[in-house]
């Protein structure tokens, strides 16, 4: 529906004489500098997967940030350890589990997450091979249930394990 | 002379560091996140994950970047896609009765608030505010508006008018 009968002129006018730009808040390029890993053209993407991780659950409140998360007023730390998945999936799996992180700050919980590397080494007694934890989540739920569920949701759950522990420390 | 977006794409290019990727973004942050503090209402937390990811979403594929549109409208295009996942219900919803949200006491335009567009503009359904924002504010054309949204050039036309003239009814002083 148009309505032509209305000049829009003087509208436009004023939208227009609106800055285009407005200065960032300068954690963003912080937080992205931080991140940075240093690239090739074949790898970049490793970039984005460990740095979206962190980024995005920094944007989901991490204590980094200078963000206040939305806390529920009672609950329990969770760890979600990720297991097994695909080896590669590149940005847009790693923007999967931004958005899961950003969901879950929008609930009231806070999220925290790193992606882990391929490299490990062993100290104190020897063990069996254990399967590699790709990743770690950290997570506020009011419950057990709330945290499974939540567990359920990941990206990570689809073609891998997401395993869920208790945090012990408050 | 300060180097071309073609310049710093080379050299972010050749050596991926973070000192190159610090160049480009410098120079379309301010830009970017101008476009996604707007389409996400003026909510600043909103519009810094919006930027983040965006960035984090771009920099993989700036070695695809094919250089036939201008480096900021590609970058632009990350920003609407993020701000598009975020909105919730169809992008047209039917434009609710409004309130005016202006203090001036006129409807003269040329003597506005500042404040009073932007909470106009903030008020409105995220869909018209995407195409408001991106037509009169970035000067995108109809044809881009309908690349990034992903909606016919005639919608975004006629959204356009829609969205203009919600905007003008929420201008409207009180009486």
């Amino acid at each position: 529906m148009n309505h032509p009968s209305e000049p829009d002129d003087d509208l436009t006018s004023a939208l227009q004489r609106l800055p285009r730009e407005i200065e960032p808040p300068e954690h963003v390029r912080t937080n992205l500098r931080a991140n940075f890993r240093p690239s090739h053209h074949g790898n970049l993407w490793l970039f984005a997967v460990a740095a979206s991780l962190v980024a995005v659950a920094f944007a989901a409140g991490r204590v980094t940030a200078p963000r206040v998360a939305v806390a529920p007023a009672e609950g329990q730390k969770f760890a979600f350890l990720l297991y097994g998945g695909p080896t590669g999936g590149g940005d847009e799996r790693a923007a999967e589990y931004g958005a899961w992180a950003v969901e879950a700050r929008r609930e009231g919980r806070p999220v925290s997450g790193e992606r882990l590397a391929d490299a490990a080494w062993l100290a104190g007694a020897a063990m069996a091979d254990p399967a590699p934890v790709r990743g770690f989540f950290i997570v506020r739920a009011r419950d057990w249930a709330e945290a499974l569920e939540l567990a359920r949701r990941h990206p990570h759950a689809r073609d891998g394990t997401v395993v869920v522990r208790p945090i012990d420390t408050p | 002379m300060p180097p071309t977006d073609s310049e710093l794409l080379d050299a972010f290019a050749r050596d991926g560091s973070d000192r190159s990727f610090l160049a480009l973004y410098d120079r379309h942050a301010a830009a970017m996140y101008g476009l996604a503090y707007r389409m996400m209402g003026g909510r600043d937390a909103d519009a810094s994950d919006v930027l983040q990811e965006a960035w984090l979403r771009a920099i993989p594929r700036l070695p695809d970047f094919r250089r036939e549109s201008s480096l900021r409208t590609w970058l632009c295009g990350f920003i609407v896609n993020c701000c598009r996942e975020r909105f919730r219900g169809p992008l047209f919803e039917e434009i609710p009765d409004e309130l005016s949200v202006s203090s001036a006491g006129s409807t003269d335009l040329r003597v506005l608030g500042t404040i009073d567009l932007e909470r106009a503009l903030a008020s409105l359904p995220p869909g018209y505010r995407a195409v408001v924002i991106l037509h009169d504010i970035h000067g995108y054309t109809h044809a881009e508006i309908g690349g990034v949204l992903g909606i016919d050039p005639g919608t975004s036309k006629s959204q356009l008018s829609r969205g203009r003239h919600a905007l003008r009814r929420r201008l409207r002083p009180v009486t």
